[in-house]
């Protein structure tokens, strides 16, 4: 299923119930307990993130890999993320299999992304511990993010949004990862909610570093630079408008700020914005100039303002009219802070010389009220949710056993999984 | 807002794009004035408002169409943008009747076709889908979008001619992509400025494979028995008729041709008639201006050899020195001329005013998606077409983006800045 898709489906849920949730009751029930005291505690977390990073004891062996489930899908679903236990060790972890030959992405871009993540170091950038070939498949061992992605953690309770406070954690390490990666001359060119992943202990990283692009190019840093991530249609929503617009003008590293905007939107609101619209129509708001907000009592009287004149053309939508209502009241029920709203209007601007880097944004009034680490803070901000840690209760599956496996993937508990 | 209708309407039936459009009253009264009283109607100039040009959405598959960005003897080049990836495209638009007027027309296009097809290189440029129209007996080729043509850029300066550190970027840029060609068993044959395209990072792109010639797998060597390629860059042994020619120093020598032509802005062979310049080419006799440096000049000789065996090779001008060596950007450095009636430095997409008309709201624009075309499936030109995917109508679900629009205002949290 594409993103996309998945997006809308999301968003349409939302209309039809807020109180629906699209996900297994199972996994409520088991998140009722706090996260520390789960199979996997908090300390040992900690200790895998440490020594993971600088750690070679992850060989690129199958033998050392106890697959357990797959926990989701990449790679335009050619590609399972399983759970696993790294023998040695006994810790747990996650594997991405990409299946090389019905994968459609260009085999450079895979390597491409490899070569870039073992470059980089960075407490919030989502490490590769190692790869290789097994057969046509290409692994690749990554640490276990126990709570998924911000997009699962908004499918699986959060249908109308996070809290503030969870948001601007979250955005913050987000800021964080993207401040080293534009240092480094890395455009990451897909952030996005589900590109954001939580670990047990509530450490952010950020992931999704196939779409990323060097400004280094021929060993000189270049000022601007003009790809266009032509194969990576699920982030359009996302992209700045001086990507999408192609011209001579280019992008640089703050394109990605924009991206962050538009995530702020989507983990605050609960849905991406643009997402209910052909993107041609996406394209065409943006370079107008359009600027998505939070919804909230502030902003709401002018959307559906908005909304109103719309009616006027068109009639007989009905149904939708009532999915407004509710959304309406949602939005009236809650307020965001004035910090919140001006941090999402600046991460928006369309001119790149008017829009602030990573680093600024990192000293906005937004985070002025965070003093503690993400880490300590995010599991009470997220709950009911509870990190996927309790793998003794796990079926044990056959190595090398991924399309079983995928039959599988809807009885577990995490349905949406990561998107890498 | 009679005035306002009349303009758009006027200008599109300049446009044989678009058959679809309705006759305008105000024509059919011209066309028999007997019938109607002619009424003028006296208005201030104060009152006439210009209304800027209304572009009509027009869909071929996937693909949107935007403005034109040239025209050639087979057809009209134009921009358009993929509506599922947003990226731009250019699409060639060729219509059977005119290639049939040309020479081996029909048959240079479909070679052309089964060539790209196969090509996959950063300095050659890519076939992305292949539409045809039997209806209308057009054909679309739908390929990566170029900024801007070498010649373009040539012809926006004084002199018709770049600095040296500019060239050698481009040259540099045009031997990989013609080492590719040449290891791919192809010569292309007609290699000049207006034949290679710049994107908007400034990669070279060699296109217009129209009358290029694959050598057979089993051919002992690259030789080529015919030429179409443009005049001034032929070389002697073209020039004097020979039956049989070594492909690729053909190429090697239109290269030389190109690279004297943007560092000088001038042509080492002239002639008033493609006679006399044949004459010309066939003496081999030119000079290298001495602004240029030894260096440049010992290269440009190498290419311009008469006897095709002591010209350079391709591999030989890779491993040149003044290929090899770096060049630093001056100042003079040309750069991309503004595009369109308002001089847009930046070249931006001409098809944002067809999306503002694909998406605007307004209910009386249904009758325009009507001029969706259902395109059959088979490609004519192509004999051993494997899977490029033709996309088989192209309908778009107009009720659908206005359900959608409804809501977008709410959902997609959106005010105008």
């Amino acid at each position: 299923m594409s993103l996309l898709q998945q997006c809308a489906c999301a968003s349409s849920k939302t209309k039809e119930s807020p109180t629906a949730v699209p996900y297994s009751r199972k996994h409520q029930t088991t998140s009722a307990s706090p996260p520390q005291n789960d199979g996997l505690s908090q300390g040992e977390d900690n200790r895998i993130h440490s020594t993971m990073m600088s750690s070679g004891s992850f060989v690129p062996d199958t033998k050392h890999y106890e697959l357990y489930t797959v926990i989701g899908r990449g790679c335009n679903d050619t590609a399972g993320i399983i759970l696993t236990k790294h023998i040695p060790s006994s810790k747990h972890i996650a594997i991405k299999k990409t299946n090389l030959e019905s994968c459609d992405i260009d085999f450079s871009v895979l390597q491409n992304e490899v070569i870039l993540c073992r470059q980089l170091q960075h407490e919030k950038v989502l490490p590769i511990l190692t790869t290789f070939i097994h057969d046509h498949e290409l692994w690749t061992v990554m640490p276990l993010m126990a709570y998924g992605s911000c997009k699962d953690l908004i499918h699986a309770y959060f249908t109308n949004g996070l809290s503030e406070q969870a948001s601007s954690y979250i955005l913050r390490d987000t800021l964080l990862a993207l401040e080293y990666l534009h240092s480094k001359g890395i455009i990451h060119r897909s952030v996005r909610a589900s590109h954001i992943l939580v670990a047990a202990n509530g450490n952010v990283c950020l992931s999704g570093l196939r779409d990323a692009h060097s400004m280094i190019q021929r060993g000189r840093r270049l000022r601007i630079v003009h790809d266009y991530p032509q194969h990576f249609v699920r982030s359009l929503q996302w992209l700045a408008p001086e990507i999408l617009e192609q011209n001579l003008m280019g992008y640089d590293c703050l394109s990605d700020i924009y991206s962050v905007g538009i995530t702020a939107c989507e983990l605050a609101n609960g849905y991406a914005p643009f997402t209910d619209m052909p993107v041609t129509q996406m394209l065409l708001e943006k370079i107008n100039g359009t600027k998505p907000v939070l919804a909230d009592c502030t902003t709401i009287a002018d959307l559906v303002g908005e909304e109103n004149t719309n009616q006027g053309h068109d009639s007989g939508i009905d149904s939708e009219a009532t999915n407004s209502r509710e959304i309406t009241d949602l939005a009236n029920a809650r307020k965001f802070s004035h910090h919140f709203h001006n941090f999402v209007e600046i991460c928006l601007e369309k001119s790149l010389e008017t829009r602030p880097s990573a680093s600024t944004l990192l000293g906005h009034s937004f985070f002025k009220h965070l003093k503690k680490k993400t880490s300590e803070m995010l599991p009470s901000l997220i709950q009911p949710l509870s990190p996927l840690t309790d793998i003794s209760k796990l079926p044990k599956a056959q190595a090398g056993d991924v399309d079983d496996l995928a039959e599988d993937i809807n009885n577990m508990s995490m349905e949406e999984g990561w998107d890498f | 807002m009679a005035d306002g209708d009349m303009v758009p309407q006027a200008m599109t039936l300049v446009e044989d794009e678009y058959p679809h459009v309705r006759m305008d009253p105000f024509i059919s009264i011209m066309e028999d004035p007997d019938e109607v009283p002619f009424i003028i109607h006296r208005v201030d100039s104060n009152e006439i408002v210009y209304q800027p040009r209304r572009r009509k959405a027009k869909l071929i598959g996937k693909y949107l169409m935007g403005d034109m960005l040239g025209e050639g003897s087979y057809g009209k080049v134009k921009e358009c943008i993929d509506t599922e990836s947003l990226c731009r495209r250019a699409v060639k638009i060729l219509k059977r009747r005119k290639l049939r007027k040309i020479p081996n027309g029909e048959q240079n296009v479909q070679r052309e076709i089964q060539l790209l097809k196969r090509l996959q290189h950063r300095h050659v440029i890519r076939l992305l889908d292949v539409h045809v129209n039997d209806e209308k007996q057009k054909m679309y080729l739908i390929m990566e979008y170029c900024v801007c043509e070498l010649q373009e850029m040539l012809e926006s300066t004084k002199d018709k001619k770049f600095p040296i550190c500019q060239s050698h970027n481009y040259f540099g840029q045009l031997v990989e992509g013609l080492e590719y060609l040449h290891g791919q068993g192809i010569v292309h044959k007609d290699i000049k400025p207006s034949n290679l395209l710049l994107t908007t990072d400034e990669t070279l792109r060699i296109t217009d494979l129209g009358v290029a010639e694959k050598l057979d797998m089993f051919a002992e060597d690259d030789t080529c028995r015919t030429s179409q390629g443009s005049p001034a860059f032929q070389p002697p042994e073209i020039a004097n008729g020979l039956e049989t020619f070594v492909g690729f120093k053909v190429d090697v020598w239109a290269s030389g041709v190109t690279l004297y032509n943007m560092t000088t802005g001038l042509y080492p062979f002239e002639g008033d008639n493609i006679y006399r310049l044949f004459v010309n080419i066939g003496k081999g006799e030119y000079t290298i201006p001495d602004t240029l440096d030894s260096l440049l000049s010992n290269l440009l000789t190498g290419m311009l050899q008469t006897e095709p065996e002591k010209r350079l090779g391709i591999q030989q001008i890779k491993r040149h020195d003044w290929v090899i060596k770096k060049l630093s950007r001056t100042p003079d450095y040309v750069p991309f001329p503004p595009s369109g009636e308002e001089g847009d430095v930046y070249r931006s997409m001409s098809v944002v005013q067809y999306l503002e008309d694909l998406h605007s709201g307004s209910p009386s624009d249904d009758e325009e998606y009507d001029d969706s075309q259902i395109f059959s499936d088979n490609i004519p030109y192509s004999a051993n077409n494997n899977a490029q995917p033709v996309v088989k109508e192209n309908t778009i679900p107009e009720h659908k983006h206005k359900k959608k629009r409804a809501k977008s205002g709410l959902l997609a949290s959106c005010k105008q800045s």
